[in-house]
């Protein structure tokens, strides 16, 4: 009984982490493109949807922590 | 449709007294992408601009600056560009019409300079109290007094302007645009070559057109234009011309952000056009959001008449269909559940409604997510092996195209088939073999940006799960915590359930458009798409149209 809450409590917080930390992964990546693509929209203006864009592409990685996360949640805590 | 047009390397040589009518002529047929002639060969030198160029350029450059003055755009005229008379009485009008802008204006601006002085001394007390000499003082405090009449007699002067502006819009717009065109064919010369008498013009022009092309240049020149066909071998820096059906269109604004498509290749709007506004539905998915979303592209479409906004609102127009079509199959309406919630309805026609419920369904949808993934980058390895095929052989499309779709299925078979492990497994090193042959060992790397790609499709349902999360909380805040609270509870409910799905609904539409884009560019185009192609312009067909 005790491992088995413990179990989920750890599946809990590996998830949180997943999430948490890819998002700061992402934050980082994000901030050093986007601050770049500020100043080339400061020199550019027609930059604008192109900066966008690839300030976004980071956001992948998040993306791959909430997978992990949700399979974590949806997929291996029921199975416990 | 998919593939550039055939292009047909040409030169065209004529005698240099018919030159003007045979630039006419290809001016009016708009299917020669002409190569500019870079004046390096011996005995040839750089045609020279006809005599009208100076003379139109010094109109059109007093029209554009009108049309500045009075905030005229060229879409704003509807009138057929006909030819204009270029009189003595041509430039009188012009004249005229100039000198009474710039008078205006004039005035205009010495009012405002005058306004915003006044803006400084404005209150009259202190002025009172300054040391100043009574006689300053008396033209301050008249000028203070003075600033509804000049705040009127700018009115005024701005009114006069729009009078102008209605009466000589037609006349200035076309004006412009037919000069515009005039000075473009007068400056043409100054791209080919010539001689003492003769001229040679090389350019590009689609194969099927060229006899046509001669046909129309024997009638403008009287047999005087040839056309010679070049069998040239090196098919480098071909301009490329798609024939893209009309729906189809505005996509192209997509795959030329990304890059241009070249002439050896399949181009891919087409494939964009249907997956594209697929994902974004699949993101957004919400029939609330949908017809906002609508309603925005329809009502931004009255105002926004630039080609660039035309093709983005016709592209989240289709994306909006999409985006309600997801809706009902999700069920959602303003992350309201719609058919058990609202409706009352469990199933339709036997179907258990909603379809899938994406918060509840997560599985599911990471699973349906992934297979879309795979069908997408299947599709982008199979165009990379048709491209390949065709430009470099069977050999070449096997080792590096095949062999990647082969591990991509090896991976997918041993998630669904754990049972096969040792068939896959062999079937994969035989891939990796071909794929070392293809690429050399570097490309095992590549292996696992062949799975992040997959797991990349999972944001369809993580954009869209972040987007009814936060709709679904609004609801919560507003509907169950707000609204028992009496009439002040009421009115905050409302103040923040407009603003909280308004901006959602703009996150949503942002969010959902970039990572649909996201997935086309990293993850698609990667797979078989080189681009740096230049696009057909022929002569005739200015930039702006194009």
């Amino acid at each position: 009984m005790l491992v088995a809450e413990l179990n989920t409590g750890l599946i809990a917080i590996a998830a949180a982490l997943a999430v948490g930390l890819t998002g700061i992964g992402s934050g980082i990546a994000e901030k050093n493109i986007g601050s770049s693509a500020v100043g080339a929209i400061a020199e550019k203006e027609e930059l604008f949807g192109k900066a966008l864009l690839l300030t976004v592409i980071p956001e992948t990685i998040v993306i791959f922590g909430l997978a992990v996360g949700l399979i974590l949640l949806f997929v291996v805590l029921p199975g416990l | 449709m998919i593939s550039p047009k055939k292009m047909c390397k040409v030169l065209i040589i004529g005698n240099k007294e018919k030159l003007e009518d045979c630039i006419n002529a290809l001016y009016d047929l708009k299917i020669i992408h002409i190569i500019d002639y870079n004046d390096k060969e011996d005995g040839f030198e750089r045609g020279k601009p006809s005599k009208k160029s100076s003379i139109f350029s010094e109109y059109v450059l007093s029209l554009r600056s009108l049309k500045d003055i009075l905030h005229l755009s060229s879409s704003e005229s509807n009138h057929e560009i006909k030819d204009i008379e270029f009189s003595l009485e041509f430039k009188k009008r012009l004249e005229k019409i100039e000198n009474q802008v710039m008078e205006k204006r004039k005035k205009i601006d010495d009012i405002e300079m005058l306004l915003s002085d006044i803006e400084n001394i404005s209150d009259v007390n202190d002025l009172m109290k300054m040391d100043l000499s009574s006689n300053i003082k008396d033209i301050m405090v008249d000028l203070v007094k003075s600033k509804d009449k000049l705040l009127r007699e700018k009115n005024d002067l701005k009114n006069e302007l729009h009078t102008i502006n209605k009466e000589y819009r037609d006349f200035i717009v076309t004006a412009e645009d037919f000069l515009s065109r005039e000075i473009e064919k007068a400056e043409t010369p100054l791209r080919l070559a010539t001689t003492d008498h003769t001229y040679i013009l090389e350019g590009w022009i689609p194969s099927d057109e060229v006899e046509n092309a001669q046909k129309k240049l024997d009638e403008r020149t009287v047999g005087d234009a040839q056309i010679i066909e070049l069998s040239s071998d090196e098919m480098n820096d071909v301009p490329v011309y798609i024939e893209t059906p009309a729906p189809f269109r505005p996509f192209e604004t997509l795959v030329d952000m990304f890059s241009t498509p070249n002439y050896h290749e399949i181009s891919p709007t087409i494939m964009i056009s249907f997956t594209f506004p697929l994902f974004y539905g699949i993101m957004l998915g919400d029939v609330g959001y949908g017809l906002g979303l609508l309603a925005l592209v329809l009502l931004l479409g009255t105002r926004m008449k630039t080609s660039g906004w035309q093709s983005l609102l016709n592209i989240l127009k289709y994306s909006s269909i999409y985006t309600l079509v997801f809706g009902l199959i999700y069920g959602e309406f303003f992350g309201f559940e719609i058919f058990q919630e609202i409706l009352g309805v469990e199933e339709i026609a036997g179907i258990h409604m909603p379809i899938i419920h994406r918060m509840h369904e997560i599985v599911s949808m990471l699973i349906i997510s992934a297979g879309i993934g795979v069908a997408h980058l299947t599709l982008g390895y199979v165009i990379g092996f048709i491209n390949t095929y065709r430009n470099n052989g069977l050999r070449h499309a096997i080792l590096e195209k095949a062999s990647w779709l082969g591990i991509l299925y090896c991976i997918v078979g041993l998630l669904l088939m754990p049972g096969m492990i040792y068939p896959l497994i062999g079937a994969m090193i035989f891939f990796i073999v071909l794929l070392l042959m293809g690429e050399g060992a570097l490309a095992l790397l590549d292996i696992f940006t062949l799975i992040s790609n997959v797991v990349s499709y999972t944001r369809l349902l993580a954009i869209g799960l972040s987007s009814v999360g936060i709709a679904m909380a609004i609801n919560k805040i507003v509907f169950d915590v707000l609204m028992p609270g009496g009439i002040l509870g009421i009115i905050m409910g409302v103040i923040v359930l407009v603003i909280g799905h308004v901006g959602n609904l703009a996150l949503g539409i942002l969010a959902s458009f970039l990572h649909s884009i996201r997935l086309q560019y990293v993850e698609f185009f990667t797979k078989f798409y080189k681009g740096g192609g230049v696009k057909f312009t022929p002569l005739g067909i200015r930039n702006k149209e194009v």
